[in-house]
């Protein structure tokens, strides 16, 4: 797969520095001519709405000048002249931002050398970002709804470095996204010695639209981890939160009925409520409209696509799959549907471009097999198993009863289950545990209550084993500490005193 | 690992006490001041607000002493052990290799009487392990010994 059929024009190359072949200067590759334009349309709109704003009455004053007030039929001369002005200006100011638009154009750029992929742009103040192979979580294709209508698509390369040295390739047309997409990750898995199958010749499609039923069609059923999310699915959870609005109006209208003083209150609090619920709705349509994920041919790699107006197609590395959580928001119970999300490492905190989620929205037999699917399914009979004493709902009267933590050592992993509004059950492979906390508050202290926090990487799952017995919890810790890591891969320090031997002689803590 | 285990572990400088009270103490007696020549200024409502005050200034300057008494660190043979607190008490275990990096810091107060901070920073987001009041040379020992480790053992997330 040559790189430079993947982009447009590229620059000549310089031969005049053959003797620099090892330090050559990258060949950077242009990207889609309309992309400065799609970058900033936003400002854009927003300038040409400013100026419309402010010269609308301008013009109607001219046109009252000349006696013509009114836009009769046929036209005036001046109104003509006035119409003509306006889309001649209109199309001036188009091809001045266009042209204007080459300087930016001209100075965006990416390129792809032995080590890593690099990303220029901006034209006064110039940005430059790498990525390294070996430090590439993801690489994802984001298509936003106006690159979309014109056909164009975004690669966004997640590193290890977090959220905010991702790197984004802004526009290439939808073919050369497919396939520098699947180059960056047959570079990235040969950087970290995995073995790497292109995706199956079917998923690459030609349309607009991902057309998520040719690619379901397309999928070795064996590959699939959470079949298309149907579309009703999406529709009513969107919709959920929106079942309290009736107890809230007649709540409302019995108070305007019981006191004077509050007369017409319901329409002031109920409509704002209601256009407060619709970003919110439309957030969880559009993200889980048409989702699905599936393996890749390997089981190394889980591919996501979901999206209505904004559509993402991410790949996520299974290594880097840390705790899985399957959750029960309070409105759910109505339905027999599930969430599942997941803490990816390196990823942070859930963002609209990374996705943590695993299934939006599914009945819990397909949650609990997506998650087994991950090797994360919910352990409940593990040897060490520990729930909360009788005693414990004097400090937690209503999640007592429903918390509970269960860990096999055979298996290595730990899940626990919390919370009474919003139940959670998650698991994690206690090698990826980082820290390990054991807390107590003065009431447990009382109370000879204890927790075991587990310190995960940042991410939407955070596990806590609540409220055991003191001397379970320090079982727990213990039995925690002694979990087999992963391997080393620090390099040992050179052959001098080591600073280690110059501990501080203190006699170590008595073994309980 | 227990509270007899606490009693083993390595206690941080005295000097910490000293350094809480100049910025705690000093804090809410300013607050109390403040309050009290609003009170007479205004009115003698916001007596409440300047007793409230004086009883917070009380409270915290007494707390002091006792929670620098039970902030205790430990090196074990594999992890580092944090232990803060007796009312709300807290025991972090932090295995040397998830150590990502170790930071030192000092202010104007410590610089003064002589201590440091030190944050121990794993690819956790929840952190809770800091030690205050280390004497200088004792946090940049600690800090090197640490960094030594988490070179050496350093595991994969």
């Amino acid at each position: 797969m040559s790189s430079n059929d993947a982009a447009g024009v590229s620059p000549a190359g310089d031969p005049a520095t053959p003797a620099s072949a090892a330090t050559a200067t990258p060949e950077w590759h242009r990207v889609h001519r309309a992309s400065p334009l799609l970058r900033f349309w936003l400002g854009l709109v927003a300038v040409l709405v400013a100026l419309t704003v402010n010269l609308q009455e301008q013009a109607l004053n001219w046109l009252a000048e000349g006696g013509y007030s009114d836009l009769s039929w046929p036209p005036s001369t001046r109104t003509l002249l006035l119409i003509g002005a306006v889309v001649g200006g209109l199309i001036l100011l188009f091809l001045l931002v266009w042209g204007f638009s080459y300087l930016w154009w001209r100075v965006m750029g990416y390129a792809i050398t032995e080590e890593e992929v690099k990303m220029k742009s901006g034209l006064i103040s110039s940005t430059q970002r790498s990525a390294r192979f070996d430090r590439i979580e993801a690489v994802d294709i984001v298509e936003k709804l106006v690159p979309r209508l014109l056909g164009l698509a975004a690669v966004r390369i997640e590193t290890a470095g977090g959220s905010e040295s991702a790197i984004s390739i802004e526009f290439l047309t939808k073919e050369q996204a497919e396939s520098l997409r699947a180059h960056l990750l047959a570079l990235t898995s040969q950087h970290k010695g995995q073995p790497y199958t292109a995706q199956p010749a079917g998923v690459q499609n030609k349309h607009l639209d991902p057309a998520a039923e040719a690619i379901a069609a397309q999928i070795d059923p064996d590959l699939v981890v959470v079949p298309q999310v149907p579309i009703h699915r999406s529709l009513i959870v969107g919709l959920l939160p929106a079942v309290g609005l009736p107890l809230l109006f007649i709540l409302l209208q019995a108070i305007e009925w019981r006191f004077e003083a509050a007369e017409h209150i319901t329409s002031p609090i109920l409509i704002p409520v209601l256009l407060g619920l619709i970003p919110a709705a439309w957030k969880i349509i559009d993200y889980s409209w048409h989702f699905q994920a599936y393996f890749d041919p390997n089981r190394r790699v889980l591919n996501v696509t979901h999206g209505a107006a904004n559509v993402r197609r991410q790949a996520i590395h299974l290594n880097r799959v840390h705790a899985v959580t399957m959750i029960l928001p309070l409105t759910w119970r109505l339905t027999p549907w599930r969430k599942v999300q997941m803490s990816v490492a390196g990823y942070g905190k859930p963002r609209k471009e990374a996705t943590t989620v695993l299934l939006p929205v599914g009945p819990k037999d397909l949650a609990l097999h997506a998650m087994s699917e991950l090797g994360a399914a919910p352990i409940t009979d593990g040897p060490y198993t520990m729930r909360p004493p009788r005693r414990a709902r004097w400090c937690s009267p209503l999640s007592a009863g429903t918390e509970w933590v269960s860990y096999d050592p055979a298996q290595q992993k730990i899940s626990t289950s919390e919370g009474f509004f919003t139940r959670r059950i998650s698991t994690i492979q206690t090698s990826h545990i980082q820290e390990l906390t054991y807390q107590q508050g003065p009431i447990q202290r009382l109370l000879k209550l204890a927790d075991v926090r587990l310190d995960l990487v940042a991410g939407p799952v955070q596990m806590k084993a609540r409220d055991m017995d003191e001397e379970q919890a320090r079982q727990l810790l213990t039995l925690l500490r002694a979990r087999e890591l992963p391997e080393r891969i620090g390099e040992p320090t050179p052959h001098r005193e080591s600073p280690v031997d110059a501990r501080p002689h203190t006699p170590p803590p008595p073994q309980n | 690992m227990d509270n007899i285990g606490i009693e083993g572990m390595n206690r941080v400088s005295p000097q910490l006490i000293k350094a809480k009270l100049c910025s705690i103490t000093v804090f809410w007696v300013a607050v109390t001041v403040a309050l009290t020549i609003a009170a007479a200024l205004w009115t003698p409502w916001i007596y409440l607000a300047a007793g409230a005050s004086l009883v917070a200034t009380i409270w915290f300057t007494w707390l002091i002493p006792f929670q620098v008494k039970w902030m205790r660190w430990y090196e074990g043979e594999d992890e580092l052990y944090v232990s803060t607190g007796r009312i709300f008490h807290t025991f972090t275990v932090v295995p040397y290799g998830r150590i990502q990096y170790v930071d030192v810091e000092t202010g104007p107060i410590n610089r003064h009487f002589g201590i440091r901070t030190l944050t121990v920073n794993t690819a956790s987001s929840t952190t809770s392990c800091v030690i205050k009041g280390l004497p200088n040379a004792e946090a940049d020992a600690l800090r090197d010994r640490l960094a030594a480790q988490a070179r050496e053992r350093m595991i994969g997330l």
